[in-house]
């Protein structure tokens, strides 16, 4: 990450919980609580082995010191059809693509991972709020420039980019894709970065295998 | 009698040993939950079954010396052309590259004339690269001098 | 029934509107051309394009979607025809016969073919999406990692036991691709597998540089050399047709391959890649004449092709009744649809029908629109063939490599189809099937996967192959297939298989 010099965040989406519509756990205590009981017996898709989703999970298990058993799937469309078909009993996954199956009924949303609620879901509390302030995580899109560009390119980069993203069309497509604009810039972008980074790089160690540089 | 399937069969049979050996820097998991290795030390195993009784079953295939590699030569010429293209691809750009090697190709290996060899390699590399790069947005990579 | 009808009525109404005619056809175009050239699958036709339909309104755009995602899977079958180069990994099996159709000079009738089959498998699976697309889309839902491991393996199996001549040799051939399918990242475990610190490796080894070195390059090489080159073959105006013959022999394999390729493609996942795979056996399996499958069989074009295309449409169940992408392409589409506002899933219907309907008619429509397309392009693709072999060759490699290349902007996926190319061609003078390669190294990530997941659903317990329906009735068919072809061992008389090869063997002497 040496290697980049961070122009701008556009978006910062906390991953919900979902559970099937069929599975007793009412409330995110309810799933916490089982998940005590039974160690390693309810299970979870992901995108993939360390993939967003996962690491969502994982900082939660840590948190709330459950252990979940683990199914990676090749992306987050094929984890989001396994727990559709009943494959697994939980996915973490953006609000965005669980939103119409929340709406329709297939599955329950029980908390998000943001340090606030989710705009479209008022009613679904966050960890934070439950006690686990350590579960927090998000799906994030940013822009970054190669290190070592001047700074005054770099300051256009900004401008422009915050123009764009004040641009009414780009708001109305984003408002359909259920994505709320986050525009952090500058040193406010640097300090979430960081603490993402940070975030992460525990979340990684407490599951075992560190990329060393 | 050294037939085309017991050569295949051994060739096929190195391969899954010396997966094997590979294999073995790999955890292997267990039975109930399998690790990285174990998927491809149990298809090596399955080859080199296969392999060993392709050795032993195949005595009845054509005779190995009966092939005709006529064509080896030629073979290699176009594969040597080919290997160029790779290696030069991203240091060279797509349009010189593979104007070079058509036109060894179509020049020196089949001895066509130099006006039809110079015009056809040029054409069809400058040609495919309008097609791909310019109008469908699939970049090509380009070399020196942005060619 | 008759609300159905009248919806689709409202969606005709739709889709035959001068300005969604014009998409759709624009759709057609641009995947009929990203079809056939190579390395320029569907995949990245729509993502290329989907940024150039954000100003349309919501119908339109998505009827342009789909008109590039099916003119893909309509052309894809041209270059393999013509050249033996797969465009992609569903034509693949499309290169065997139909190249060696070509060869015979029946390349026009192999194309003509093709065209027709993916129109009536369009045409036909869009009616099965019509009526059963909610239904279906639940039965697909059930199909977990066990369900799919079950359906890899019979997969698998159906081919190895429906191959011509030794079955050990295409085992054998099928273990080496399921091997080279193993290189690259673990997905479970995130461990470098074979990749001798190439990071490119990561993902594995492709399947167009694959499919593109076994089959394209290694004609090359083979038939480049050789002190005659083949014949130019000239084609006339009554030769471009297929004969009466050729159409008899087809009826059968398309209807096969309408029903076949529907089915898998509803499974979420990549299973529909097998479609074609399965549907080839099958037709080898049935037919009168199996030797002459690899020599020109007009079977082994129309029941692939009309199983990739139908499994096309079946991809679209699950997308549009339940808001799952089943597979890379559908969540392209997913994305485009939700960028335009448009939520698929179960209430789709009920919010949007004219969306929805207009989408089903503008499929119908589309249909139509690439056979008018693709028939007089057939006279035009058969010309090239004209083109003698020394000058014919050097611009087919051109192509291999640039669409080898252009899939992943990667060198490292040049050399390994360079690699594979120099495998193909020493497996060709061997005598050595190469298709069932191509097979293992699409299915090992896939059956992998599926294997470990399933393991890891259950806790280790290798029951939960059994105790779900779906998965113990496939493993059942398969246990049934292996001890088919273990019986001629115990009675010891000739199967189909041995007599086949007698058969060839007669053939080739005189």
């Amino acid at each position: 990450m040496d290697q980049f010099a961070p122009i701008a965040l556009i978006s910062a989406d906390p991953t919900i919980l979902v559970v099937p519509a069929d599975k007793p756990w009412k409330t995110a205590k309810d799933f916490i609580e089982d998940a005590k009981k039974r160690p390693g017996q309810i299970s979870f898709s992901s995108s993939g082995v360390y993939g967003t989703l996962h690491m969502a999970m994982e900082l939660l298990s840590h948190a709330a010191g459950v252990k979940l058993r683990h199914v990676p799937y090749g992306g987050a469309g094929p984890a989001l059809t396994a727990i559709l078909g009943g494959h697994v009993d939980a996915l973490a996954s953006g609000p965005a693509v669980v939103l119409p199956h929340i709406k329709s009924g297939k599955l329950r949303p029980l908390a998000g991972w943001g340090d606030k609620r989710v705009a479209a879901l008022p009613e679904v509390p966050t960890f934070r709020e439950l006690g686990h302030p350590d579960a927090e995580f998000y799906i994030w899109a940013g822009l970054f420039a190669p290190k070592g560009t001047p700074e005054p390119v770099l300051a256009k980069l900004r401008d422009t980019l915050r123009a764009a993203v004040a641009e009414r069309e780009f708001k109305a497509a984003m408002d359909k894709l259920e994505t709320p604009i986050a525009f952090k810039q500058g040193v406010e972008f640097q300090r979430f970065f960081d603490a993402d980074a940070k975030r992460l790089a525990d979340g990684v160690r407490k599951v075992g295998k560190v990329e060393t540089k | 009698m050294l037939t085309t399937d017991r050569v295949a069969g051994g060739a096929l049979a190195l391969i899954a040993l010396v997966v094997l050996w590979e294999s073995r820097k790999l955890p292997l998991g267990s039975l109930r939950t399998p690790g990285p290795a174990y998927t491809p030390m149990v298809l090596a195993a399955i080859l080199l079954v296969f392999g060993t009784l392709l050795v032993v079953t195949g005595g009845r295939a054509s005779a190995f010396r009966s092939v005709g590699w006529a064509e080896w030569r030629h073979a290699v010429a176009i594969f040597a052309a080919c290997a160029f293209a790779a290696l030069a691809l991203e240091r060279l750009g797509y349009r010189v590259t593979v104007t070079v090697a058509l036109a060894f190709l179509l020049g020196v290996l089949e001895r066509k004339g130099i006006v039809f060899t110079v015009v056809f390699s040029l054409a069809l590399a400058i040609g495919s690269f309008l097609l791909f790069d310019t109008l469908l947005r699939v970049p090509l990579p380009r070399g020196p001098f942005g060619l | 029934m008759v609300e159905t009808l009248s919806s689709l009525a409202v969606g005709f109404s739709v889709a035959l509107s001068p300005t969604i005619l014009f998409y759709a056809f624009a759709g057609c175009v641009v995947g009929t051309l990203v079809g056939v050239l190579p390395g320029v699958g569907p995949l990245a036709g729509i993502s290329l394009l989907l940024p150039a339909t954000f100003g349309l309104d919501a119908t339109r755009a998505i009827v342009m979607l789909a008109g590039i995602y099916y003119g893909a899977m309509y052309g894809g079958s041209t270059t393999s025809i013509l050249m033996r180069i797969p465009g992609e990994a569903a034509s693949v099996m499309t290169c065997i016969d139909g190249y060696a159709m070509a060869r015979k000079g029946r390349a026009g009738a192999a194309l003509a073919i093709a065209a027709v089959g993916s129109y009536v498998a369009g045409t036909l699976s869009v009616v099965a999406l019509m009526f059963l697309a909610p239904p279906l889309a639940e039965f697909a839902l059930r199909f977990g990692p066990p369900e799919y491991f079950a359906l890899l393996l019979l997969g698998l199996l159906v081919l190895a036991y429906m191959s011509a001549g030794s079955m050990l040799k295409a085992l054998a051939m099928a273990a080496l691709g399921l091997l080279l399918g193993m290189i690259g990242i673990d997905q479970m475990t995130g461990y470098f597998r074979f990749a001798y610190g190439m990071v490119e490796l990561g993902d594995g080894i492709g399947i167009v540089p694959v499919a593109v070195g076994l089959f394209g390059l290694a004609e090359i090489l083979a038939t480049a050399g050789r002190p005659i080159p083949p014949e130019i073959i000239k084609p006339r105006l009554r030769e471009l047709l297929p004969s009466r013959r050729e159409w008899r022999e087809s009826a059968w394999p398309i209807g096969r391959g309408t029903v076949l390729g529907f089915l898998i493609g509803i499974i979420p996942g990549s299973a529909h890649i097998i479609s074609s795979f399965v549907s080839y056996a099958i037709e080898r399996r049935l037919s009168a004449r199996p030797a002459e499958f690899g020599h020109g069989a007009v079977a082994g074009v129309a029941g692939p092709e009309s199983a990739n295309n139908s499994a096309t449409s079946g991809a679209f169940v699950p997308m549009l009744a339940l808001g799952v992408p089943s597979g890379p392409i559908p969540a392209v589409m997913l994305a485009a649809m939700m960028v335009h506002g448009v939520s698929p899933g179960p209430l789709l219907i009920k919010n949007q029908p004219e969306l929805f309907w207009g989408f089903i008619a503008s499929m119908y429509v589309g249909n139509v629109v690439l056979l008018i397309l693709n028939l007089p392009l057939v006279g035009l693709f058969v010309n090239l063939l004209r083109v003698p072999y020394p000058v014919l060759y050097p611009s087919i490699l051109t192509f291999c490599i640039l669409g080898v290349y252009a899939v992943n902007g990667s060198v490292v996926d040049v050399w390994i189809m360079l690699a594979m190319g120099a495998l193909g061609y020493v497996l060709r003078k061997l005598d050595f099937e190469t298709a069932p390669i191509v097979l293992g190294v699409i299915l090992a990530p896939m059956i992998e996967m599926a294997l470990r997941q399933s393991l890891a659903m259950s806790d280790g317990r290798y029951s939960i192959f059994l105790a779900r329906p779906i998965s113990a009735t496939l493993l059942t068919v398969g246990l049934v297939l292996v001890l088919l072809s273990l019986k001629p061992l115990i009675t010891k008389s000739l199967d189909w298989r041995a007599r086949l090869a007698i058969a060839e063997k007669r053939e080739e002497l005189p």
